[in-house]
């Protein structure tokens, strides 16, 4: 009685920390379309404020309000987030799946591929690639794309070698089922799941990289409003004394990045099968 | 007319055999039993037979020829853990009519209910989900059917619900029945002949 009240009650909070992360996400979300661009004129009277209620983050050296940037910023970080978190599943999900069903050469080629990924340092990488592609929003995609797939593209190979063998697609294949209609109905349905997390979870990597990335000034260009631009710039700040410019946007970077890597989380262990009827 | 296996030998290593110059046959009709010691190879010769993997030597022919790639076995092979065979993320209506869909008749022999359909398979005991995979091997065109321990971890009175179901439908079909289980006293009971597998 008492065990299963706990576990209610767990399972609840879980919940409720899974609605409050998305809420406070699609908050920032609409902020960022409502505020107008008007407030990033430039203004000299307006320069350096400190954080008050009419600037909640202060303004910068060029009169800018920082709320206004900040979420701007945010905006196109979670939009390339998106989109290289999607080409980073698919890339795993045909790897691993190519891995797993085309035989042992097949096999064998994406597994040392992998090693190999994995065995280089990420963000050495990462810049090579950036670098590579001529930098911007391209650069900055492709290069997270490329180096994030490796693990999610395992998770999926042993998923699939797992179940290849089992008794029920053997008898599918015995009532002469094709390969097209296995994958389709027997295969993917096992390994969704794991995709649906794994492009989750790879969210906040491709932000936190975006910004790191930026900042490092591989990334995208100065005039777009991005977190790791703000952050780059105002690190030039941070010694006489302007604390704001760097401190709040920082802050809710490490807010979004956190609500992401909950909600990843707390659907993981809803969806698992064993927590899934408590 | 008939599933015969011709001097049939498998291994799993080189030159390990598991059985070697096996010969067997069943007719239309006719209910064979295979009995044996654990671990003597009955199930694997069941999956020789079935099609599920080539023999290393001899080979199993199908009235007289062998069955086609990519359509449907008529041989059909009823395992022995029915939740291992039926996919866990698949409805049972689904489940049933993934091959063909069985007539009302064939269900109510099984004691299968309607309310059944709509549940997943973890909501079912392993005897209701036994009852689906052997309706599900009764498709029209099957010829033959291997039950491998079919009903060995279930209770008595369902044991012979379910035997008498299935060896009517197979008297009446003219289907080959094998069926492979290490009781004697089953075998004794619904076949009419029987082969020791692992003698010689």
């Amino acid at each position: 009685m008492i065990m299963t009240r706990t576990e209610h009650n767990v399972r609840k909070k879980m919940l409720q920390l899974l609605v409050f992360s998305s809420l406070l996400l699609l908050l920032l979300l609409l902020l960022s379309f409502i505020l107008s661009d008007e407030n990033l004129r430039l203004s000299s009277a307006g320069k350096n404020l400190p954080p008050s209620l009419e600037h909640l983050f202060g303004t910068d050296w060029l009169g800018r309000d920082m709320f206004t940037r900040t979420l701007k910023g945010l905006r196109l970080s979670l939009a390339v987030g998106a989109f290289a978190s999607i080409m980073s599943v698919i890339v795993a999900t045909v790897m691993g799946i190519c891995a797993a069903t085309f035989g042992k050469v097949v096999d064998n080629t994406v597994s040392w591929v992998i090693d190999l990924f994995i065995g280089m340092p990420h963000l050495v990488f990462m810049i090579l690639i950036s670098f590579i592609a001529g930098g911007g929003i391209k650069g900055i995609v492709l290069g997270v794309s490329l180096t994030h797939w490796m693990s999610l593209a395992r998770v999926v190979r042993s998923e699939v070698l797992q179940i290849k063998h089992s008794e029920y697609i053997q008898i599918s294949q015995s009532y002469g089922k094709s390969p097209w209609f296995i994958a389709r109905k027997h295969i993917l349905p096992f390994v969704l799941p794991q995709i649906m997390i794994g492009f989750l979870l790879m969210f906040p990597h491709v932000i936190l990289h975006e910004a790191a990335l930026t900042f490092l000034g591989f990334g995208l260009s100065p005039q777009t409003p991005a977190i790791g631009i703000i952050l780059s710039e105002a690190m030039s700040h941070i010694s006489t004394g302007k604390w704001w410019l760097v401190f709040f946007p920082g802050v809710l970077l490490v807010v979004v990045i956190k609500s992401f890597d909950n909600i990843g989380e707390q659907l993981r262990i809803l969806m698992e099968p064993s927590s899934s009827n408590k | 007319m008939a599933l015969v296996g011709n001097n049939l030998g498998f291994y799993y290593q080189k030159d390990r055999w598991i059985f070697k110059n096996i010969s067997l046959a069943v007719a239309p009709g006719e209910v064979l039993g295979l009995s044996g010691y654990s671990g003597c190879g009955k199930t694997t010769l069941a999956r020789v037979l079935a099609g599920y993997v080539s023999s290393r030597e001899g080979r199993v022919s199908l009235d007289g020829g062998t069955w086609g790639k990519g359509k449907f076995r008529p041989v059909q092979l009823i395992y022995q853990h029915p939740e291992k065979a039926i996919d866990p993320k698949w409805r049972m209506g689904e489940v049933l009519t993934e091959a063909y869909k069985p007539e009302p008749d064939i269900l109510e022999a099984f004691e299968i209910r309607e309310e059944w359909l709509k549940r997943w398979p973890i909501e079912l005991s392993g005897g209701e989900l036994q009852r689906f995979c052997i309706v599900r091997a009764l498709h029209p065109q099957t010829k033959y059917i291997i039950a491998d321990e079919m009903t060995t971890m279930l209770d008595a009175i369902t044991q012979a619900k379910i035997w008498h179901s299935l060896l009517n439908i197979c008297q009446s079909r003219k289907l080959g029945l094998i069926v492979v289980s290490h009781e004697k006293s089953l075998l004794g009971r619904v076949c009419d002949r029987m082969y020791e597998v692992g003698h010689g």
